[in-house]
């Protein structure tokens, strides 16, 4: 048991070198950047818009969709993004209805999130001819990312970034106060359904690295982390897509040198720069208190 | 259908598994807990592969971790409400430390279980003994008469929690030993159902009684007749359908009912679509297995595996004997070989065979296969061409390693070649591979004269649509031995009665020292050529070619 893995050595650029001696690793820290930003700058608004429900159920319908596609013989990102897509929209349509009771709607949720996971493991059954796994489906996977999907995931990254920088301002308006945006002309509902598809193409691109289960590691964590440190908004926007940048960069490269999968170093990373951030705030406030 | 044991057991265990979870979960659905529902069933992955990745017994720490946090979510009260962002992040963490576990698991696991993480997260309610369905079924009944018990003094703090604490009902403790009843009862439907669906267990029947019954004790009642019509309903459904889980099944089938009892409310929109993809996907699944086969019950090969073992093996790109890249790749490999260890090729600098051993008595078998690529053209991959012949000779090893031998068994050693490619250009455009290819064969055959009784070589084996006639210079004897072990285990259909064309392969030095050998190639298939990528595989044939080689080594050794 010598060589099993590559050794990781005191020498930074040996180090860098050997991260990126194989393409498929330069793949993923290409595809890992790109989500990265991504999910950081949509996750954002939507921890700002309180959105976080529906981040996570489409998470869960992401699975399904992919091994569809995967069932189907299509690309398994045809299916995140398909699924999403429609998931996005059929959540606008339900957010109009009005409201529930608490009860009622909680039933409603883990009935429909328990469907998509059961149907999404239906089709990883029915596929296992095709599928390269429950597990990369679920919690993510760095190997085999081909340059294509990189190029797809910059696209999708730019048509997010670019939407989002268009709309920044009155979605930024509408987050914050609804009422006084409405009546100050500016569209909330379109905006809202467009959000929401954004958000259904950000957890498409995260969940092909991280898998469905653990898209809340970038979308999430980093933006919330940001939030507890600082109260500006183009600061914590700049703070949260460092964070998920580093998270997501470190998070390969130790798996890289590791025997462990790349969802529980990222997952890891993140969630200790959240705690992190929590408890130095707590000290900091105690101190000034 | 109950002339199976395995369903009886199935449905012995789901019976009492889908009351307890109606009963509980009818109150979970009253209070509004449907979130401490969910916190559980990401505890009960973890703590299940963390008992796993210990070698403790699964239920023991599915029991501990989801009894122990929902102790802990009813001390924290209600500041375990906190909000959706800090729980999110919670439990994405808690199941990448499953994931975690999970890895831990599968690699240090001896006698290979890739599918342990599939199995808590989606249930294997068909896979309980006897024993387990008894106590999975006390376990069960006595969940719903400790709910029962509770019953009164909880429905009363649970609908007007202050007038009831007036009246001296010990509120804060009744709700934290029912939290803890809902943890016993979400590591017991982890066991059936799994625990990514548990929630839709407890969720479902409740939501749906609420919505039939206003009055409290007939809703109790409802939620438990609806999940258990579920849950036989489910298994009946599974039972017929080879192709249908019994945990998705089930979870449909309850969500059907929840659903058609919400299309005459607001819920209508997300209705109509689930209960449309509910349909669907039972009619897929109906479908599918029309044109199923049966493999014969046999399953000592683990396709999972062998699958990853070809994509961690294309991850390194193109891999010439004597790159980089393949240097480092048989790093990787050689710890996954019994006693694995490289024997250097004597005239051929830096290239090595890696060899496995278990030991027996000699002359012994050789399983092998080439792990090196072509060298052109440029970005080959070898899926077919080395990848898949050398994941299942790694696999087949680690299936046959675990099973005890017999006492005067033979030696069985694992070879993977290097070197089979020539060093510049095509095999064909190489006027003499024998010479100039097959390096790796030639120099193991050199070094270990009369060590070999048969050899089993593996080239194209990968394929969809996987053709398997006789090699023409293969050995007929021992043909007749692989085709007669591919009948028993179901795979006899990939290997046809025919006779292919004259291959100069890697089992060619063998047959030459007079050892005999055979050629599982099926040359039908481009394996020269760019396209020779992953999407031209099948896991199908991977496992067939898989569960023939262990059978044919047990026969031969």
């Amino acid at each position: 048991m010598t060589t099993e893995l590559a050794v990781i050595s005191v020498d930074p650029v040996s180090d860098y070198r050997q991260l990126t001696e194989f393409p498929f690793m330069v793949h993923a820290l290409e595809a890992g950047a790109l989500v990265a930003v991504t999910a950081a700058v949509i996750g954002w608004f939507m921890v700002l818009r309180r959105q976080t429900f529906a981040g996570h159920t489409l998470s869960l319908v992401a699975f399904p969709g992919a091994s569809a596609a995967a069932l189907a013989g299509l690309p398994v990102a045809a299916g995140y993004y398909a699924a999403c897509a429609t998931g996005a929209a059929l959540l606008a349509g339900v957010s109009g209805t009005g409201p529930r009771s608490h009860a009622a709607e909680s039933a409603a949720i883990g009935t429909l999130q328990a469907t998509a996971l059961g149907l999404g493991f239906l089709f990883v059954s029915l596929s296992h001819d095709v599928l390269g796994g429950l597990s990369a489906l679920l919690f993510g996977t760095f190997l085999g990312i081909t340059a294509g999907q990189v190029l797809t995931l910059l696209l999708v990254a730019l048509v997010a970034l670019a939407a989002i920088s268009f709309a920044a301002r009155p979605l930024l308006f509408s987050s914050i106060d609804r009422e006084l945006a409405g009546a100050g002309g500016v569209p909330v509902r379109a905006l809202g359904f467009g959000f929401l598809l954004l958000l259904g193409l950000a957890v498409a691109a995260t969940a092909q690295i991280t898998g469905a289960l653990l898209v809340f590691a970038l979308l999430v964590t980093p933006p919330a982390t940001a939030f507890v440190l600082t109260a500006r908004p183009l600061a914590s926007l700049a703070l949260a897509v460092a964070i998920a940048l580093a998270v997501t960069w470190l998070g390969l490269a130790i798996a890289y040198f590791s025997p462990y999968p790349v969802g529980f170093w990222v997952t890891s990373l993140s969630f200790l720069a959240y705690v992190l951030a929590r408890a130095g705030t707590a000290v900091s406030r105690r101190r000034r208190g | 259908m109950l002339a199976h044991a395995f369903m009886r057991h199935a449905f012995l265990a789901g019976t009492f598994v889908a009351l307890a979870s109606g009963v509980v979960g009818y109150f979970v659905v009253l209070r509004a807990q449907v979130f401490a529902g969910d916190a559980l069933s990401h505890v009960a992955f973890t703590g299940a592969l963390a008992a796993a990745a210990a070698g403790i017994d699964v239920r023991v720490g599915l029991f501990v971790a989801t009894v122990g946090a929902a102790a802990a979510l009813g001390l924290l009260g209600e500041r375990a409400r906190a909000d959706d962002v800090v729980i999110g992040s919670a439990f994405a963490w808690i199941l990448g430390l499953g994931a975690l576990f999970l890895s831990i698991f599968t690699t240090q696991a001896g006698d290979g279980n890739g599918t342990q993480g599939a199995r808590v997260l989606f249930g294997s309610i068909f896979g309980l003994s006897a024993g387990d369905a008894v106590i999975a079924a006390a376990i069960g009944a006595a969940a719903v008469v400790a709910t029962l018990v509770l019953a009164r003094p909880l429905l009363f703090a649970s609908l007007d929690p202050l007038v009831a604490e007036a009246q001296g009902v010990p509120v804060r403790a009744i709700g934290i030993a029912f939290l803890i009843v809902v943890g016993v009862v979400a590591a017991e439907a982890t066991q059936a159902v799994g625990a990514l669906l548990l929630l839709g267990l407890l969720a479902a029947p409740a939501g749906a009684a609420r919505l039939l019954v206003a009055d409290p004790w007939r809703g109790v009642a409802a939620a438990a007749a609806i999940a258990v019509g579920s849950m036989w309903a489910g298994l009946a459904l599974s039972y017929r359908i080879p192709h249908l889980p019994p945990s998705t099944a089930v979870i449909l089938v309850a969500a059907a009912v929840y659903l058609g009892v919400a299309l005459r409310t607001r819920l209508r929109p997300i209705a109509v679509g689930a209960a449309a993809a509910s349909l669907v996907a039972i009619a897929l699944a109906g479908c599918g297995s029309s044109g199923s086969q049966d493999r014969g019950g046999v399953d000592r090969f683990d396709a999972d595996r062998a699958w990853s073992l070809v994509e961690r093996q294309l991850s390194y790109g193109q891999r010439p004997a004597g790159s980089r890249a393949l240097r480092r790749l048989a790093d990787r490999l050689r710890p996954l070989l019994p006693n694995g260890h490289f024997e250097p090729l004597p005239h051929e600098h830096g290239l090595r065979n890696v060899v496995g051993t278990l030991p027996g008595r000699r002359p012994g078998i050789v399983v092998g296969a080439h792990y090196d690529t072509l060298v052109k053209p440029k970005g080959f991959v070898g899926a077919n061409n080395g990848a898949a012949g050398t994941a299942i000779v790694i696999e087949a090893a680690r299936a046959l390693a675990a099973r005890r031998p017999t006492p005067g068994a033979r030696e069985v050693r694992f070879v993977l070649f290097d070197g089979e490619e020539p060093a510049r250009g095509l095999p064909e455009d190489s006027p003499d591979f024998e010479h100039q290819g097959l390096r790796g064969s030639r120099a193991y055959v050199a070094a270990h004269p009369g060590r070999t009784k048969a050899m089993l070589l593996l080239d194209y084996v990968g394929n969809r649509g996987l053709r398997l006639p006789r090699e023409s210079s293969s050995n007929i004897a021992l043909w007749s031995t692989v085709r007669a072990a591919a009948r028993t285990v179901g795979a006899g259909r990939y290997f046809p009665p025919d006779i292919g064309p004259d291959i100069v392969d890697d089992h060619s030095p063998f047959l030459s020292a007079g050892v005999p050998a055979v050629d599982f190639i099926d040359w039908n298939y481009p394996g020269h050529e760019l396209g020779d990528r992953l999407d031209k595989l099948s896991r199908a044939s991977i496992d067939a070619v898989g569960e023939t080689v262990v059978e044919t080594a047990l026969r031969l050794r």
